[in-house]
Parts: C-alpha cells; structure tokens; sequence
C-alpha cells in the first residue's frame, strides 16, 4: 500500500515538475538563443579535437577554461611557429567561445602577420613565386577568419576596424579598408582615431576630395562634445587638403595652422 | 551546517579553491601573453574554480548528510522530538545552503582580491617599462584592462553559479533519501551534473532527431529529469562583455528555486515513508 501511495505521489510530482521545467526551459532557450550565450556543443568532430581531459571539462561546465588551454597550445605552437598547429588551435578556440573577441582579433593577427611572415622568408621554399604565394594564402586566411568573426560578433566595432587594418596594411589596398573604417565609426564606443582612420586611407589612395570630404565632416561639429578628439591634427589634415585641392579662400573651413604645432599624441 | 563544517574534506576542498584561485594570476603569466588575455584567463580560471569546488563541496557535502545522521543514530532523538520529517529535511538543505553562500562568498572575496592583484599588478608595470610611453593609446589600454577587473557582471556569474550548487545540493539531497551508500550518492550526483550540461542537446535532439526509441527513450528521461545546468553557465559571457540582462537572471532563478522545489518535494516524499 506505501509503495503504491508512494508511486503516486512521485508521480504527481514529476508530472507537475515536466510541466513546469517545459516551460521554464522554453523561455529560457530563446533567451539563451537571443543573447548569443555559450558556443557549439559537444560533437563528434569537436571531442575529436580535444583530449580526454578537455572533453571531460567541457562537458563539466568548463568551456571558458577548456578555450583558454586550446589557446595556450596555440601560443606554444606560435613560439614553435608550427603554424597549422596554430591555425587548428586558434579555429578551435572560436568554435568554442565564439563571442571572444581576443580569440578573433589575435588569431587573425598570428595568420595574417605571423605566419604570413614567417612563411615569406622560410628558406624552406627555395621558390620566391611559391613563398608569395604562401604568404598570400596566410593573409586571406587571417582576413576570412576576421570575416568569420564579424559574423559571430556583428555588434562590436572591433573586428571591422582589425579587417580594415588588415586590408590596408597586408593587402595594401587603403581604398578596400574604407567601408570597414567606416562601418566600424558607426558605433558609439569606437574609439576617436577610428573615425580619423577613414580620412587617412582616402589620403593613402590618393582620394583627396574624399578625404577632405572626411576632414570636414569631422570638423564642422561641436568640438565641445569631444574633448579627446586631436582637433589640431584635424586642422592640419585638412588645412594640407585645401591647400593640394585649391579650395578658394572664401570656402575653407580650416583654420591656418603653423607647421610648428604637430599633435603629441594620439587617441 | 555544523556537521559539514566539523569534515575534514570542506577544509580541503576550501584550501584547494584558494590555492587554485590564488594560483590564476601566476598561470595566465606563465600561459598568454597579452595583459588582455590575462586578465580574460583570471577571470575563467577564478569562476571556473568556484565553480567546480563549490559544487564538489555541494555533492559531498550533502551526499554525507543524512547517512551520518544514520550511522551516528543522532536522527533517533531528533525524530523522537515534535520535529517533523520535512522540517528536518528543510534543515539539512536550508544549512547547506547557507554554507555554500558563505563559501561562495569567501571564493569570491579572494578572487576579487587576485583581479585587485592584477591590476596593480599591470599598472605598476606600465609604470616601470621604459619602454611604453604614457601616451593615450597606453592609457586607453590600462583603462580598458580597469574595466575588465571592475566589471560588476562578474557578480551575476557568481549568484547563478550559486543557484547552479543549490540545485546540485537538492539533488544529492534527494539521491541520499535513498542511496545505501555515500560513494553512490556522490556518483550519481556527480553523473546528474554532468548530464545537466547536456540536457539542452539531449532537449534537441529528442525534439528534432530520428532516433531509434530506445535512444529517445534516454534523451526523454534526460529531458524530463536533468536540470538544464547550461542555463547558469554565464560566466563566457559576462567575460566575453556580452550584456545580461536582469531579466534573463530572473527567470534563471526563478527556473533554479523551481527545480530544487520540486527535487526537495519529492526527497520529502520519499524520506517520509523510509524506516528509520
């Protein structure tokens, strides 16, 4: 009679505890979903991946740690510069904290700067042709990875200002970095020197009317609101570019700056 | 509360989680390179630590509690007094709860103290490198890594880290109603936790695969038994910057204190009609 008594109250509970944990966990998931939290699952080719003992972290709560060794394997493997050791360490490291924004930003740099150097003197390759081309292989790497991050992170200004550096820097095209530049000075906590960047690359690519289009824009607001920004440098920037575009006297912004005043620093 | 605190094995699971948490600061030195990465390890290696030992204080801890009480025959005189089983049930979960937040609180406590440590650590050797000028890209990073240490986010991993325990005590709890032995108390706890954080696969998968019905007979009792333990796990996020929305925490809690309800409900049922 207990037993039977007592099948039927845990029963009821279970039944009353299915009901309620559904629904908890319902909204729980679209908010776990929403707010992009975790990062991939524990899947065959993951676990196969990882050791024994990492596997068993993960499955233990212990994602953070289990990323954090991944990428100290990948630091040892830039120190040994075994760079698909690195490359497989740091893709790993981003499957499983996808929302690390230093995972993404230094691995690009180990494949874009890193490797794509090491690569381009590697006497290994007696062949220039065939260590540009490695070279390059490294640089595109380091730019999909950036591009892959940008995707996983879409709401930081970041990784468009890194795939913007990388485009001017690696691939030396300051014309491509621009709607990088740009996208990335379109959130609120990107640095100043972000939106100054944009009239730099135009300057680079030889766009002058478009850069003093840029030197404009960010002069003619209340300077008062940005007490950080380098106004001087500003006003040397595109005092030059009226000078090179001949703006008629009447037309220009700038005030006349000495060549003496040069910025001291830089934001 | 006071039968955990006389074992041998809270002081040694305590030291160990001192020891580990104080240890962060020399890991992330020795292990990454960056101040940034740094202090990103500090952080995943002190809340990872809280985590794992509070939880095995959790398991062990409550796995021990009513076979003591058993062993040592002190449950006869307690019982024998108007004290009624669920009260007395109450009292070994409400106790161990208690000792959890107060060794939460201790953990977190020294590891505010490692992330102070760091700071002055990272300032002092801005300060002392010659070779860094003091210019405002250098000041924009000492701020940014300031912002990460005194990042109050840190706080709300901490409390779900806590609601996270409290679960996995009701549990053992629950398990020692009617475990005959310590050892398997602890090892299904322990089995229950790490199932926890697969409940969510588990969840998708018998949503949505096409499992043979033995296998979705598994992943059903997953479902419907486990905790959803991954729900707590914010800490990659508050890490990471991600916002966290109180709501979010709420709701969380709320699932939390749910969860244990019904696991103390049922460890109440079952303990009822046990022989003592």
């Amino acid at each position: 009679m207990h037993v039977k008594k007592l099948l039927v109250q845990l029963l009821l509970i279970v039944a009353i505890a299915a009901v309620g944990k559904s629904w908890f966990e319902s909204s729980l998931q679209q908010s776990y979903k929403d707010l992009k939290l975790g990062g991939a699952g524990l899947s065959i080719q993951l676990r196969s991946k990882l050791s024994q003992k990492l596997a068993v972290a993960l499955l233990s709560g212990f994602r953070g740690v289990v990323a954090d060794f991944v990428w100290i394997g990948g630091h040892q493997a830039w120190e040994d510069q075994v760079w698909y050791k690195l490359r497989e360490a740091i893709e790993l490291a981003v499957v499983l904290q996808p929302h690390s924004i230093s995972f993404w930003d230094l691995g690009s740099w180990h494949m874009a700067w890193n490797a794509s150097y090491a690569e381009s003197v590697n006497t290994k390759y007696h062949n220039k042709a065939v260590r540009e081309k490695i070279q390059k292989e490294w640089i595109q790497a380091g730019k999909q990875f950036l591009l892959d991050g940008i995707k996983n992170n879409p709401d930081t200004y970041e990784l468009y200002f890194r795939l913007g550096w990388l485009i001017y820097q690696k691939e030396n095209d300051p014309l491509g970095a621009v709607p990088w530049f740009e996208k990335a000075a379109t959130y609120p906590e990107a640095p100043l020197y972000v939106g100054r960047m944009i009239g730099h690359m135009y300057e680079k690519a030889g766009k002058m009317q478009e850069a003093y289009g840029v030197w404009k824009r960010l002069w003619l607001v209340d300077h008062d609101q940005y007490p950080g920004q380098l106004w001087q440098k500003i006003a040397q920037m595109g005092g030059q570019a009226e000078e090179k575009l001949n703006i008629p006297l009447e037309q220009r912004v700038f005030p006349s700056v000495p060549k003496s005043v040069r910025p001291t620093h830089s934001q | 509360m006071t039968e955990v605190i006389r074992q041998k094995f809270f002081y040694i699971l305590l030291l160990f989680g001192i020891v580990v948490l104080c240890t962060a600061i020399y890991f992330s030195q020795i292990t990454v390179s960056t101040p940034a990465e740094q202090v990103k390890f500090i952080k995943d290696f002190g809340l990872a630590a809280i985590m794992i030992f509070a939880s095995l204080i959790a398991i062990v801890g409550t796995a021990q509690l009513l076979p003591l009480e058993l062993d040592n025959r002190t449950i006869y005189p307690i019982l024998a007094k108007p004290v009624y089983r669920a009260e007395f049930l109450l009292g070994k979960f409400a106790g161990m709860a208690v000792l959890l937040f107060l060794t939460i609180v201790l953990m977190s406590g020294i590891f505010t103290g490692v992330l102070l440590y760091a700071e002055h650590y990272f300032k002092q050797a801005v300060v002392a490198d010659p070779t860094v000028p003091m210019d405002a890209t250098t000041q924009d990073l000492v701020s940014m890594l300031v912002r990460q240490i005194h990042d109050v986010n840190l706080v709300k991993a901490v409390a779900l880290t806590y609601f996270k325990v409290v679960i996995v005590c009701a549990i053992s709890l629950l398990i020692s109603t009617f475990a005959t032995s310590v050892i398997f108390n602890v090892i299904a706890s322990f089995m229950v936790y790490i199932c926890g954080h697969l409940e969510s696969t588990a969840r998708h998968a018998w949503v949505g695969g096409q499992q043979p019905a033995w296998t979705k007979f598994m992943l059903l009792i997953i479902t419907f038994f486990v905790p959803d333990l991954n729900a707590f796990d914010v800490a990659d996020a508050v890490i990471n910057g991600q916002p966290l929305p109180m709501e979010y925490m709420m709701r969380t809690i709320g699932y939390g204190l749910f969860y244990a309800t019904v696991v103390l409900v049922a460890a109440y049922v079952i303990f009822q009609e046990k022989e003592i």
